[in-house]
């Protein structure tokens, strides 16, 4: 009797489980979610492009700003912005699946954990940490082939940038600021700092703790950057003036060669999504054309 | 033998600030070997990058930090002078607060920080600096008298506030967020070239005036009656130095942001060194502050270099414990006295 008991709740038991897939997000968390959802919020914007680019667009319920890429994201309903997602708008549309991300969305992330709807968290490191999370992505919908390929085709141009670098100590130092005033950088350790490096820059913030640092003013102008990237807003004609004004900064190799960048399209940079590899060999260009060894330390 | 005394402590604390000011420039995050730091002081030729990091970033940032320093500490003694309390200080009784919170507004709605060559930040400052303090006054003031805990604790529930829509300001304005936030924990980068040289006029200014009020801080110190039967117009004098302690403020805040406890710390220290004369006193908080503010920048910039502490976290770090100490005091006074 008791050994009938235990297959039938065996069976009950495992039945369902066959049909749900553990994936482990980036906070290696498992998380099991139900036979391909149908119901996504997406608080991803890079999560929302893959999702788009593995044709599963229309699964997308909501998502939080900005989604704009591509033309369809746009129509998508809102829950809030990317700092800011709202709770209950985000449970109003019955999600069965939850793709949130780490930094300004963490404590979201913990309330959002208790609650029935199985969640993922991404929050990648660098540009693997961005495949890892193609791939489970198409894992947790079933659609692992065209994640591999959409991978595989990232992957590729990649290795095409690496092959165009240049040695080491031909790469230009790089500042990457998040902030003015106080100065904020983007870290080595940051998920852009990630592809700074795959670009062939070098980044004057390699060695110091953590992934966006507030450094002083006078250690920029020590470590003399050749470039200067800057991913808040602005005049992108008049950046490097604009710079050159601040106190100690006249001499820095970056303003006195005009090389402040205001002009790239952080979207394809700062997103962790499928146009990556696109701005990533767009930032690898511009690195290249920067003559090496402009000036000596 | 005091006075002999006193004026050896108010050339050790002068001391004490030099020290700071030129540990200030000769250290930092980047190494300047300090032949290059001399020359570039001199005007001697150096190298470029030596000369921008000293003339451009450590000498503003130590004019800054001094001017700063000095302005709060000597805000401390006025607000703990005439309101007679021990633990008055701009941070703690929201004036702060007050003077951040003009200058995020002013921010925000992207006035010009500069109209008509004038800089405009320490006004609007002012202006919020002064409101904040009515504020308080007046909560703590509800039951008549005015309480020595219950001051501070209106302080510190109008700073809670006005923090707070501070922070809704920045959460509102998404792109002047990390700008706001940098405000609140201070900082002595100079805005633009040559602000050093006019927060150094205004400090020299602010402090000498309240340097002149010395003789009627000391009489108030008395009791308001008995400075009155000293010929000190009491109701003049403490709207006098009510309207001061609100400029210094303003002016510190608007150049730095919120640096707290700096004015609870310098004028307690000088006080143990100096006794309770203002007119010894407020020179002696003037320097303490001054090497006060200059050395937790310092410590910011070094101790976890190339990356930097917010110059406010420092001097919280310090002021805090501080703070309760005083106030421990501050209680077993009160309980010594009831019995």
């Amino acid at each position: 009797m008791s050994v009938l008991l235990t297959a039938v709740l065996s069976v009950l038991v495992t039945v369902p489980a066959m049909s749900r897939v553990a994936v482990v997000d980036d906070l290696g968390v498992t998380v099991f979610v139900g036979s391909a959802p149908r119901r996504v919020v997406s608080l991803s914007p890079g999560a929302t492009e893959i999702l788009y680019a593995l044709g599963l667009g229309d699964r997308i319920v909501a998502a939080c700003e900005p989604a704009d890429y591509p033309e369809a994201a746009r129509r998508l309903p809102r829950v809030g912005d990317f700092a800011n997602p709202n709770f209950e708008v985000i449970l109003s549309h019955r999600p069965d699946f939850i793709v949130a991300t780490g930094g300004l969305q963490r404590e979201l992330v913990l309330k959002l954990r208790s609650g029935p709807v199985p969640m993922v968290m991404l929050y990648p490191r660098g540009m693997e940490g961005v495949f890892g999370n193609i791939r489970l992505i198409g894992k947790a919908f079933g659609r692992v082939a065209s994640a591999s390929s959409l991978e595989r085709r990232m992957r590729d141009r990649v290795a095409a940038v690496a092959a165009g670098l240049p040695p080491e100590a031909k790469r230009p130092r790089v500042y990457f600021e998040v902030w003015s005033d106080p100065p904020m950088a983007i870290g080595d350790s940051s998920y852009a700092g990630d592809l700074v490096r795959l670009a062939g820059g070098a980044n004057i913030t390699r060695g110091v703790i953590g992934d966006y640092p507030r450094i002083s003013v006078e250690f920029i102008i020590s470590a003399d950057p050749e470039v200067v990237i800057l991913s808040h807003c602005g005049e992108p004609a008049t950046a490097a003036t604009t710079l050159g004004r601040r106190p100690g900064w006249a001499g820095v190799s970056a303003v006195k060669s005009g090389r402040v960048w205001g002009d790239l399209d952080m979207d394809l940079l700062l997103r962790p999504g499928p146009r990556l590899a696109e701005g990533l060999a767009a930032l690898a260009e511009r690195f290249r054309r920067v003559p090496a060894g402009a000036k000596a330390r | 033998m005091r006075g002999g005394r006193s004026t050896a402590a108010l050339v050790a604390l002068a001391a004490a600030a030099l020290v700071a000011a030129g540990l200030s420039i000769f250290m930092g995050p980047s190494r300047v070997p300090v032949g290059e730091v001399v020359a570039a002081i001199l005007g001697r030729p150096v190298p470029e990058g030596a000369l921008r990091i000293v003339t451009e970033v450590r000498l503003p940032r130590t004019i800054m930090g001094a001017c700063v320093g000095a302005l709060l500490a000597t805000a401390g003694v006025v607000l703990q002078g005439f309101l007679r309390n021990p633990l008055a200080e701009p941070y703690l009784l929201g004036v702060s607060s007050g003077a951040i919170l003009a200058v995020s507004l002013v921010v925000v709605a992207g006035i010009p920080l500069i109209i008509g060559g004038v800089y405009v930040l320490p006004f609007a400052a002012f202006l919020g600096a002064i409101a904040a303090l009515v504020a308080v006054y007046v909560l703590a003031q509800a039951r008549g008298r005015l309480n020595v805990t219950t001051l501070v604790l209106a302080g510190v529930v109008v700073s809670a506030f006005l923090s707070a829509v501070v922070m809704l300001i920045a959460s509102l304005s998404r792109e002047k967020y990390f700008e706001i936030m940098a405000w609140l924990m201070g900082n002595l980068q100079p805005l633009t070239k040559g602000a050093e040289a006019w927060t150094a006029a205004y400090t020299v200014a602010g402090c000498a005036f309240a340097w002149a009020q010395a003789r009627d801080l000391n009489a108030l110190l008395l009791g308001e009656e008995e400075a009155a039967s000293l010929g000190v117009r009491v109701e003049r004098t403490k709207r006098t130095l009510f309207v001061l302690s609100a400029l210094l403020t303003g002016v510190a805040v608007s150049v730095s942001g919120m640096i707290g406890f700096v004015g609870l710390v310098a004028p307690h220290f000088a006080r143990m060194l100096l006794g309770p004369d203002h007119r010894r006193l407020i020179p002696g908080a003037v320097m303490a502050g001054a090497a006060m503010v200059i050395l937790a920048d310092l410590a910011g910039r070094v101790v976890v270099a190339p990356a930097e502490l917010p110059v406010g976290t420092v001097t919280a770090l310090v002021g805090g414990p501080f703070f309760l100490v005083l106030l421990l005091r501050h209680a077993r006074e009160v309980s010594g006295r009831r019995r």
